[in-house]
């Protein structure tokens, strides 16, 4: 959505902070070796203080943090989730990415549309409701929802939402604003401890292995209320820290290289060698970083946000081993702007962590100081990137950077920095605690060079969550072991289900939506980074977005081009002007008015912009545009051919395109 | 292993397109490559600046930078020992058709009505990397068209992105007035509002955009660039001294732009000497003979005519200002004898300096430092002249004042003046001494002139004559020289590099022996200075101002005549020009 830029004779409106808030601001600023990191914060508190982001608010906190004005306005119109003074009292956001969009968003939005009266991005004449279409919330499974002032209302009905409407019209008293709604988790069957079968000699049934897994990660996320430090020490937890810190830095990196763990965000890279690249002291001396990502925006992924929400000191537990291992003394979480509840749970949890003395001058008795803090995002996908998060965390636009230097060795503020995924991090407690055996008897085994040339593989050890949404019957979250099939997983009574309203499934997208497609026939490949890797996708951040043979993926198609489009940060040339060039072609298509060029055009548009920018976004848009016309090319050519509409498309373009 | 000294090598070798090529260590591929003359087009880069590596016009492939067969981008690709790159084949051909067709898309493809054109990179790449056609058919992004501040206007639509502007004024001027707002295809360049672009050197972002998104207000849609005629001078602003091209169309100055000095303005350039031009067209001193307007021709004569007349020990007293050449400079210094010499100078006035050591200096005299070199103290009181005047000793006062709008000259000394018996004003503004003068002659404006100064920190550089305005008004040294001439000191009139000459062989201690073809386009540091930058290293790689500038000029020794890639065959080329 294009910024609504003031005019050169905006008015400035004078502002100033109260002392409180100075002082507030001045504490936030200590958190960072840097003024300017404080800038996301000091823009939430001028949000909160003056109600809006606008020009004065922005001169102010330009002054109090020594920036010039036009940076700020460049940071402010680079996120979108700053209220802006045309938004009215309520503003409620429907999520109209993919997973959300297959059950049901896009008639919610006629129906909202029509009960506000509004196009989205206007206000009603009340100036009492903004309407917005919004990108991912990361509650795939709870589609589709609307943000209301930044708190998710799930599952929602048109008939729920109009009684939404219609208290917070005629009781706003009585409307719960921060209360949401939130709906359970959705969860497979208890592990089946009496299940046996006769395995054939030497073989592994990760089925049956995964119906007998005890729930790990998530053992703690079911009850839906966060987890306390009491409750989380009595159920065993800050047990492996103690083991971790016990260990030479060097010794719990090796230990980490041995586990295998790969990261969780997407990439699957190995999270001891990314440790291992932190050059030493002497090296390159000065502080270390860790950065936690938590900024999970990948659409149909959503189990980072419900992990820091159930069980937020899993979390805090592999901040203090990760610290330990690459010798950080300060701690960030960066969270995604959207995740207010998230960002909540956190802040009292971390306070309740450091009056138990995880964090602070001694942190967990061990004699070092470990500092840790909340930096909440703005709504940017790309923040997800881990040097846009830093650019981000840094107080600026979140520009992907230049790698080489990668951020091991030149990072956060220039200096060595690790970026680890929420799950990475929380991968950590478990695998210190319950040793090596454990960790690595879950999932698929390393092979070596010689069992797979050329440089043999990591495998896939660990636990594992799995996002599922879409079609099926039961969407959520899984936490099964790697080896599983995706047949298995959505298929299986004891898991999702199958697919809704006894159709078929048609098509599987295996790692969230920026991540190549797989057809019907492909479903039985195990669900681990190797496998998939080979069947021409990648399971990338798990987040699983099962379609039924009612989809029409052109539409699918323009929905997910469409999210790329509005989140491109605009660096470089291929990715800034070709997301927006393949989004319009495929539009056209989508809206019977393609020509007989324009599929090679789109993939003449992935071709020039793959492999050619700094990050990976241009991937990102291009691996879907290039895997649904290779796989479905019939559909979009029956649409060209006969000039008619995709049915269904009614999404409208995001930015007025 | 033997101890035998190894000659440590000093520089790294890498082969681009088969041609081995020794890089400095440090430099990035680009680096080395345009060092080496071989130019890989890019928009963002910028030798001034940090790496931004976001218009990805300069993909290549190179072995030992990363995964083998990804490209990267040259200039953040460090050169290592024994790296092949390769910039021409067909695949990194393909990848620069793909940039410049992204790049098109949006773009309105205006290049009738914006100034830019003719030396507008986004042109010139288009032709020489470009497709022909492009299979875009949808609807292009508007972005806004509007005044980022005084000198500078901003079109949305060309802009390309490159931030070059953005990090212009965060690095260099360290004003931070713009940012990129907005993001994706809709990010364009802004300031805040009520913050105008508005820094000491605001139009040097004017040069770096290699697109016409930013344009020069002062300038824009006065001319077309091909119509230029572009004279290499410095700036008489400061004592910086500036190098700059000064570019005419039917001898008048459009406009004025930096050219490369790293031992002076790096490539940047301060906005009032940009607009230094327009004190060309304030009102000159008028051609006078006895308070009579008179023609040229006998104004000088009457001037020669009086020299002339003068004695062997005729007392002659001469002012002059800090805006005199070193050529002025030694002729006056012969007119004047042992009679005294006075020079004026112009006040102190704004001084800065950006965040990579650019200086504006305070002092507003280019040639304070000739002065003392020529003189050998650059305190030449005007008081001095003005006591002999009083004592009514003087037989002939020679007033030279070639500073723009006149030097403030002392009101009693003007009234002391009528006590010469003879007056001759040289002068480029109306000046005080007129009335009264015996003769009057308009002088002309140091754009106008051939010509030296030397800067504050001692570089001796040339001006050149860049608007030689037709009519009645010839340059001060001709004048000067004939009035030596009729005062029997030289046999006839020279160049200024002549005059130059016999100045060096007068002055070799101060001025060594530099010569007009040492001081060349970069200029020569003189004995003494403290800018000891030679030539060579002032003026390296990479010119102030688009790549592209000049290559379109109707006065280039090459006329280029464009002609499309796809007829180009037929000329027996395959690039873009015959």
């Amino acid at each position: 959505m294009a910024t609504a830029l003031p005019t050169a004779d905006a008015e400035v409106i004078e502002r100033q902070f109260t002392d409180e808030v100075v002082e507030e601001l001045e504490r936030i600023c200590k958190r960072y070796p840097e003024r300017r990191a404080a800038l996301l914060p000091a823009l939430r508190l001028a949000e909160r203080e003056f109600g809006v982001v606008d020009l004065g608010g922005m001169h102010l906190v330009a002054k109090h943090l020594g920036l010039a004005p036009s940076y700020v306005l460049g940071t402010v119109t680079f996120y979108t989730h700053f209220r802006r003074e045309t938004d009215g009292t309520y503003i409620i956001e429907l999520c109209r990415t993919l997973p959300c969009a297959l059950r049901g968003a896009d008639e919610l939005a006629k129906h909202i549309e029509q009960k506000l009266g509004v196009k989205p991005g206007e206000t009603t004449p009340d100036g009492l409701f903004s309407y917005k279409s919004a990108e991912c919330m990361a509650a795939c499974d709870k589609a589709p929802l609307i943000q209301l002032n930044g708190y998710n209302h799930e599952l929602l009905t048109p008939e729920l939402f109009d009684q939404i409407v219609d208290t917070l019209r005629d009781d706003p008293e009585a409307f719960d604003l921060k209360g949401g709604r939130k709906t359970p988790m959705a969860w497979h069957a208890p592990a089946d401890k009496n299940a046996t079968r006769t395995l054939p000699e030497g073989e592994r049934d990760f089925e049956h292995e995964a119906l007998t897994h005890e729930p790990t990660l998530l053992r703690r996320c079911l009850k839906g209320e966060p987890t306390g430090y009491d409750d989380y020490v009595k159920d065993g937890g800050y047990k492996g820290v103690k083991k971790a810190l016990a260990m030479s830095p060097a010794d719990v990196i090796q230990f980490v290289k041995d586990s295998r763990l790969r990261g969780r965000g997407g990439a699957g890279f190995s999270c001891g060698m990314k440790w291992g690249f932190v050059p030493s002291v002497d090296k390159k001396p000065g502080p270390r970083y860790l950065v936690v990502n938590a900024d999970e925006s990948e659409p149909g992924t959503f189990k980072d946000g419900k992990l820091m929400e159930g069980d937020p000191h899993l979390l805090f537990e592999g901040i203090v081993i990760a610290a330990h291992a690459i010798g950080a003394n300060d701690a960030y979480i960066y969270i995604r702007g959207e995740m207010v509840y998230g960002a909540e749970v956190l802040e009292r949890a971390l306070a309740e962590a450091y009056q138990n003395g995880v964090f602070g001058p001694n942190a967990m008795g061990f004699g070092k100081r470990l500092d840790c803090s909340v930096h909440r995002g703005a709504g940017a996908y790309i923040c997800g990137e881990e040097t846009a998060l830093l650019s981000s965390l840094e107080g600026g636009r979140g520009y992907p950077r230049l790698k080489p230097p990668y951020p091991a060795v030149e990072g956060a503020w220039r200096q060595p920095t690790i970026v680890n995924n929420v799950e990475t991090i929380c991968a950590l407690p478990l695998m210190f605690d319950r040793g090596l055996d454990w960790f690595n008897s879950l999932g698929t085994p390393a092979l070596s060079a010689e069992e797979a040339p050329p440089r043999g593989r990591l495998g896939s050890s660990g636990p594992k969550i799995w996002c599922v949404s879409g079609h099926v019957v039961r969407p959520g979250l899984y936490d099964v072991p790697f080896g599983i099939t995706i047949r298995q997983l959505i298929m299986d009574e004891r898991f999702c289900g199958g697919i809704r309203d006894g159709r078929k499934v048609k098509a599987v997208v295996p790692g969230g939506s920026s991540m190549k497609i797989l057809t019907a026939d492909e479903l039985d490949v195990p669900l681990c980074f190797d496998a998939v890797q080979d069947a021409g996708s990648s399971i990338g951040s798990a987040g699983i977005i099962v379609m039924d043979d009612s989809t029409c993926m052109v539409n699918a198609l323009l929905n997910v081009l469409r999210f790329y489009d509005h989140e491109s940060c605009g660096q470089c040339t291929p990715c800034r002007e070709g997301s927006g060039w393949m989004t319009r072609v495929v539009w056209r298509i989508a809206h019977g008015l393609g020509t007989s060029e324009d599929l090679d055009t789109v993939l003449r548009i992935a071709d020039q912009a793959c492999g050619r920018t700094i990050c990976v976004f241009a991937e990102a848009f291009s691996w879907p545009a290039q895997s649904y016309i290779a796989k479905f090319r019939h559909e979009f050519e029956a649409l060209i051919k006969e000039q008619r509409s995709s049915p269904g498309v009614c999404a409208p373009m995001l930015g007025g395109k | 292993m033997s101890d035998a000294p190894v000659e440590e090598k000093t520089t790294v070798s890498i082969v681009i397109d088969g041609d081995p090529v020794e890089a400095e260590p440090g430099d990035n591929v680009l680096q080395a490559a345009i060092k080496a003359g071989k130019m890989i087009p890019h928009y963002c880069w910028h030798p001034g600046l940090k790496v931004a590596g976001n218009c990805r016009m300069c993909l290549v492939y190179a072995t030992k930078a990363g995964p083998p067969n990804k490209p990267v981008i040259a200039c953040n690709t460090a050169v290592v020992e024994g790296m092949e790159v390769e910039t021409k084949t067909d695949r990194v051909k393909e990848l620069q058709e793909g940039v410049m067709e992204f790049l098109l898309i949006n773009h309105p493809l205006d290049c009738p009505v914006c100034d830019q054109a003719g030396e507008c990179d986004l042109q010139q790449y288009s032709f020489d990397y470009g497709r022909e056609s492009s299979p875009f058919v949808e609807e292009k992004t508007q972005r806004p068209r509007k005044d980022l501040g005084p000198l500078v206007r901003f079109s949305g639509n060309r802009c390309i992105v490159c931030t070059r502007c953005v990090r212009f004024c965060d690095e260099v001027a360290g004003t931070g007035e713009l940012s990129v707002v907005n993001r994706g295809e809709m990010s364009w360049i802004d300031t805040f509002p009520g913050v105008e672009l508005d820094n000491p050197i605001s139009a040097c972002t004017v040069d770096l955009c290699p697109v016409g998104a930013l344009l020069d207000r002062d300038s824009i849609h006065t001319t077309r660039p091909w119509l230029l005629r572009g004279t290499k001078s410095v700036c008489g602003g400061c004592s910086t001294g500036c190098n700059i091209e000064v570019d005419t169309y039917q001898d008048e100055v459009k406009r004025i732009t930096p050219r490369e000095n790293q031992a002076v303005n790096k490539w940047w350039m301060c906005d009032a000497g940009r607009l230094m031009h327009h004190e060309a067209q304030d009102p000159r001193a008028a051609c006078a003979v006895d308070g009579q307007e008179a023609h040229a021709t006998a104004a000088v004569e009457r001037a020669k005519s009086i020299v002339a007349s003068l004695g062997g020990g005729a007392s002659c007293a001469v002012l002059t200002t800090g805006f005199a050449t070193n050529e002025e400079l030694f002729v006056l210094q012969q007119l004047a004898g042992n009679g005294p010499v006075g020079v004026a100078y112009r006040p102190e006035g704004f001084t800065w300096e950006s965040q990579d050591g650019f200086v504006i200096e305070a002092d507003k005299n280019p040639n304070r430092e000739g002065v003392r070199r020529v003189h050998g103290t650059s305190d030449l009181n005007p008081d001095g002249v003005q006591s002999e005047l009083t004592a009514g000793t003087v037989d002939l006062l020679l007033i030279h004042d070639p500073t723009p709008g006149g030097s403030a000259w002392a009101p009693e000394l003007v009234e002391a003046a009528a006590k010469a018996k003879h007056r001759i004003v040289i002068s480029l503004a109306p000046s005080p001494f007129a009335a009264g003068a015996d003769v009057v002659l308009p002088g002309l404006h140091w754009l106008e002139k051939d010509g030296t100064y030397v800067t504050g920190r001692g570089r001796l550089q040339r001006l050149r004559a860049a608007a030689t305005e037709s009519g009645a008004r010839r340059p001060d040294l001709e004048l000067l020289q004939e009035l030596a001439q009729s005062r029997g000191l030289q046999p006839r009139v020279l160049s200024a590099a002549g005059v130059f000459r016999k100045l060096t062989g007068v002055h070799p201690a101060t001025f060594g022996d530099a010569t007009y073809q040492t001081a060349g386009d970069a200029g020569v540091p003189l004995p003494g200075a403290e800018d000891t930058v030679p030539p060579a290293e002032a003026q390296t790689y990479y010119p102030a101002g688009p790549k592209s500038r000049g290559h379109n000029r109707a006065n280039d020794e090459q006329v280029r005549i464009p002609v499309h890639r796809k007829f180009a065959a037929g000329y027996g080329t395959t690039r873009g020009d015959v």
